[in-house]
């Protein structure tokens, strides 16, 4: 398979420029409640934020149907689970476009208030652009939970959705495709291995003891830039009492920040961060398989897996396309596809780790010392210690703009250093 | 009887049927059973409503009042720290959407969703603000909201906020026909075990009957002894009528057979007596012994007639005894035309007068002598015409009643020494005192030996006779007499005649005292009795 030729024309490092990101990113909280009358002329030019990679893959034999698909997966880690789909449904072609998941988000609102002005006119054929997706992938459970709650998203019911585990799906309208545990990445040569923090608490000693190797060197999402580092930070200070303490610590060490994770691991692999905080696990597993020396710890007082969830938005122009694909992405063939390839832990194995406490292996082909254990030997079993951000009410309450704001005030006052 | 009869009851068919008990009872109670169903589900439906309701609207209340305390008014400026909590509360129902808003006291929204219905019923005013909860459709479905105020202080734009929470239904509808699933299960559950253990009860209560049925199917035609199989008390009764009826039945048949027999018995003397006589006859060749034969053939041959007569009568009896027609009949009517069947006319004629008495203390009038149709008042003495033509008026049937006066009179006539004195037939109207009843007393007086007082409650059986009776009775004629007056609910009294001047005579009197009853149309269609069709062999 020649993945090379698959890859998006832009490098890791996000080719948007900041001035435009910054305006996607300062829109979020009119995106929170992007129902609102008062945000919804705000949202509409979202829709023109940051151009996305789009391929084209297809279909094997006769054309006879398309399918749209946003994602916030890169398209190169996706691609060959559309070509096995493509195996047992060839007449079937994809246009795979990788988005931001803030831009996925604000597109749908746009669309969705689109269609309503176009069926008020008596005209929803013209209201809907034909680029609309007819399923979105995104790594934020928050706004596609936010999408299906404000009854933008259609239903999906099936032998296959039925089977699903609760948590791995709210209404049968937002479906986790998979989970990521959210780690910590080092660089053994700047953090020897004997002083590797195995919990938060280990951590924040290790940023206070004098002269310690993570001064200057810890970097991390920035929240108030980057859906998905908001989501942890919030989850963080959900789980944890002394997230504050952590950040203010952090903040004291100088901790440098970031709006994507990819330019975050480069400078790790490079040597300028000995430590970056609150990872997906997938990003630094696909360099350490792609041969880069890095290593990854698993917070043993808890650790956050986030998942990437999909939905049918009820403006797709094909909704009844998208489905036998979300089935085949749920299918036990689909979720090895997407295990191997993606990284994500397959989503049942993720549900049931968070409800009972279980071991999970770190997917890929890093080999036995990846196995995940969140909890250490001494800890009972059943005692979880995986926290499942799957779709759901709860996570509704970070998006609403007057505590997201609160929250981001509170927790740029906690990382600013103090001179 | 051909013994393949006992096994074929005569034409079962013909029994006239009512709905079978079984289907009646178990049709009505299972009407009932469905009705109390169909009343229990809505009664279940209603109440798995209120319950679900009652506890997600619980819900909703503490979402809203989590999300009320988090609301602060700082140097002017509205602050909400959106509990975690609010919302995650609501998840407890996994599949509903969930929405809310704060709004401040002027009217603007503070977060939230910006386009959510107001209660229907406006919002109360400030003073009587207390949390609401209502259901409004919003975005394409039925939403459950509740309102809960909360008065926030904090200088300037201080005053009233409200916090609205809304939810869909899925969860407490789902609840609720859980509720109402699970409460008819087990109404239908218990109605249904109810109606079996009911039809069990049924079965049980009416197997009885089927063994009943069986016990007397089985039986020979003759075998009328009691039922022996238990049958439970509800049955006890009809068991016991049955049992009784077959026991009356039992001795009908007995006393039949003895009749018969009694009957061939008391017939082939007269007859043999007769053929002897005859022969004898025959055989002399004397005129005069011939003759005297002949006498005796014919004394034989009217001793034959008579017991002919009472065994028809009594036969007559019987039958109309099980008929029973009863009509309204004046007995002075039915003795008059006894009379006329019984005194003979040849001489020397007998005596037999007939007296009316209207009231015990009233002077007795002589209606007739030996025999009249028609009064002949001109015949009597005109101070002792009654008022008015007298008659006697009883419910009964006139056959019978007339063949046991007819009995009486000739039994008095054949035993009671005409010759000696008149036979007086006297009927007067005597009251119980007791049950206030009216009823008639018809008495035959003559003038014979009378019967001593330890045979005289053996003169009614039949073939029966008296000590002092007069050669030639069969002995049935007075069983004739009680049994007509039984049928009646009369009864009969036997004793010595009143000695007429005192002492003298010693005669024997039967009085029969039968129930008076005043028919209640007297009009010319009443017809009292109709003159009876002479039976027997004239």
């Amino acid at each position: 398979m020649n993945k090379i030729d698959l890859r998006p024309q832009r490098s890791l490092e996000s080719t948007a420029p900041a001035a435009s990101r910054r305006r996607t990113l300062a829109l979020l909280g009119g995106v929170a409640l992007a129902a609102s009358p008062w945000c919804r002329s705000v949202t509409a030019e979202a829709s023109m934020a940051a151009p996305a990679s789009v391929t084209r893959f297809a279909a094997p034999e006769r054309e006879e149907a398309v399918l749209r698909i946003d994602s916030s997966t890169d398209t190169v880690l996706f691609a060959p689970a559309i070509r096995d789909f493509q195996r047992l449904h060839p007449s079937v072609t994809v246009w795979y476009a990788d988005r931001q998941s803030l831009d996925m988000h604000a597109r749908a609102l746009a669309f969705a208030a689109a269609a309503r002005s176009g069926s008020a006119l008596g005209r929803p054929e013209i209201a809907v652009p034909e680029d609309a997706p007819d399923l979105i992938i995104s790594s934020s459970p928050d706004l596609q939970t936010q999408l299906a709650n404000d009854g933008l998203a259609w239903g999906h019911q099936s032998p296959q959705t039925r089977e699903l585990p609760e948590g791995a799906h709210w209404r049968r309208e937002v479906f986790t495709l998979g989970a990521d545990a959210v780690v910590m990445a080092y660089n053994p040569r700047l953090l020897p291995v004997a002083q590797v923090p195995r919990t938060r608490g280990q951590l924040l000693a290790l940023l206070r003891q004098p002269g310690s190797p993570l001064q200057g060197r810890i970097g991390m999402y920035d929240a108030t830039r980057s859906g998905l580092g908001y989501l942890l930070a919030t989850q963080d200070s959900r789980f944890d009492s002394t997230a504050s303490v952590l950040l203010a610590a952090m903040g004291e060490a100088g901790v440098r920040l970031g709006d994507h994770i990819e330019p975050l691991l480069d400078r790790l692999e490079k040597g300028e961060l000995a430590l970056v905080y609150n990872v997906p696990a997938s990003y630094p597993l696909a360099r350490m398989d792609a041969g880069a020396s890095l290593r990854v710890v698993v917070p043993e007082d808890y650790t956050l897996l986030t998942t990437r969830v999909a939905l049918i938005p009820t403006t797709a122009p094909h909704p009844e396309k998208a489905r036998p694909f979300l089935d085949y992405l749920l299918s036990p063939q689909g979720q090895a596809v997407l295990a191997r390839d993606t990284r994500l832990l397959p989503v049942r194995q993720a549900v049931a780790a968070a409800r009972d406490g279980r071991a999970l292996a770190l997917p890929g082909r890093v080999g036995a010392a990846s196995a995940l254990s969140a909890a250490s030997a001494e800890v009972a079993p059943g005692s979880s210690a995986w926290r499942l951000l799957s779709p759901g009410l709860g996570l509704l309450a970070y998006l609403d703009p007057l505590k997201r704001q609160r929250f981001l005030q509170a927790w740029a006052t906690s990382v600013q250093p103090r001179k | 009887m051909h013994p393949a009869d006992s096994s074929s009851p005569a034409s079962p068919s013909l029994v006239r049927t009512l709905p079978a008990v079984r289907h009646t009872l178990l049709r009505a109670i299972y009407a009932l059973f469905v009705l109390a169903t169909v009343v229990l589900f809505f009664a279940a439906r209603s109440y798995g409503q209120r319950a679900a309701d009652g506890s997600y609207d619980h819900l909703l209340q503490a979402s809203a009042l989590s999300m009320a305390d988090s609301v602060a008014l700082v140097q002017g400026q509205w602050q909400v720290d959106l509990p975690y909590a609010a919302l995650d509360v609501l998840a407890m129902a996994p599949e509903d959407r969930a929405f809310y808003r704060i709004v401040g006291p002027d009217g603007r929204t503070i977060t939230g969703y910006d386009d959510l219905p107001a209660p229907p019923a406006g919002l109360p005013s400030d003073a009587a603000a207390k949390p609401l909860f209502f259901d409004q459709g919003y975005r394409g479905q039925l939403v459950r909201f509740a309102m809960v105020p909360r008065y926030i202080a904090g200088g300037a734009g201080a005053g009233l906020v409200w916090v609205q929470v809304g939810q869909t239904r899925l969860a407490r509808d789902a609840l609720a026909a859980d509720i109402v699933l699970r409460a008819t299960a087990a109404i239908v559950a218990l109605m249904a075990g109810v109606f079996c253990l009911l039809w069990l009860g049924v079965q049980r209560a009416l197997r009885p009957l089927a063994l009943l049925e069986q016990e007397l199917l089985a039986r020979p035609a003759s075998a009328l002894h009691p039922v022996t199989s238990p049958v439970p008390q509800e049955l006890a009764q009809t068991v016991r009528a049955l049992n009784g009826f077959m026991q009356r039945l039992s001795v009908n048949l007995d006393a039949l057979r003895t009749f018969i027999a009694e009957a061939a018995h008391q017939m082939r003397t007269p007859l043999a007596a007769l053929i002897a006589q005859a022969q004898e006859g025959l055989d002399d060749d004397d005129p005069a012994a011939q003759r005297q034969s002949l006498q005796a053939v014919e004394r034989n041959a009217l001793r034959l007639r008579r017991l002919l007569n009472q065994l028809l009568s009594d036969a007559s009896v019987t039958h109309q005894d099980q008929l029973q027609r009863f009509a309204p009949v004046d007995l002075l009517v039915l003795l008059q035309e006894a009379l006329h069947d019984v005194v003979p006319r040849a001489e020397p004629r007998p005596v037999v007068r007939l007296w009316w008495q209207p009231h015990v203390d009233a002077e007795r009038f002589l209606l007739s002598k030996n025999e009249l149709l028609a009064i002949d008042y001109q015949a009597l003495e005109p101070e002792k015409i009654p008022d008015e033509s007298p008659a006697a008026w009883m419910m009964g049937d006139a056959l019978m009643l007339r063949e046991a006066f007819k009995n009486l009179v000739d039994n008095a006539l054949k035993h009671g020494r005409p010759e000696q004195g008149p036979v007086d037939v006297t009927v007067s109207a005597e009251l119980d005192a007791a049950t206030g009843l009216a009823h008639w007393c018809v008495a035959v007086d003559d003038c014979g030996p009378g019967v001593p007082d330890a045979e005289q409650a053996r003169m009614f059986e039949r073939f029966a006779r008296g000590a002092g009776a007069a050669p030639g009775g069969a002995g049935l004629g007075l069983a004739i007499v009680q049994r007509v007056v039984l049928g009646h609910g009369g009864t009969l009294q036997a004793g010595h005649r009143k000695s007429e001047p005192a002492g003298t005579v010693v005669g024997w009197r039967v009085c029969m005292r039968l129930h008076a009853q005043v028919p209640q149309e007297t009009g010319a269609g009443a017809e009292p009795a109709s003159p009876s069709v002479r039976r027997g062999i004239a």
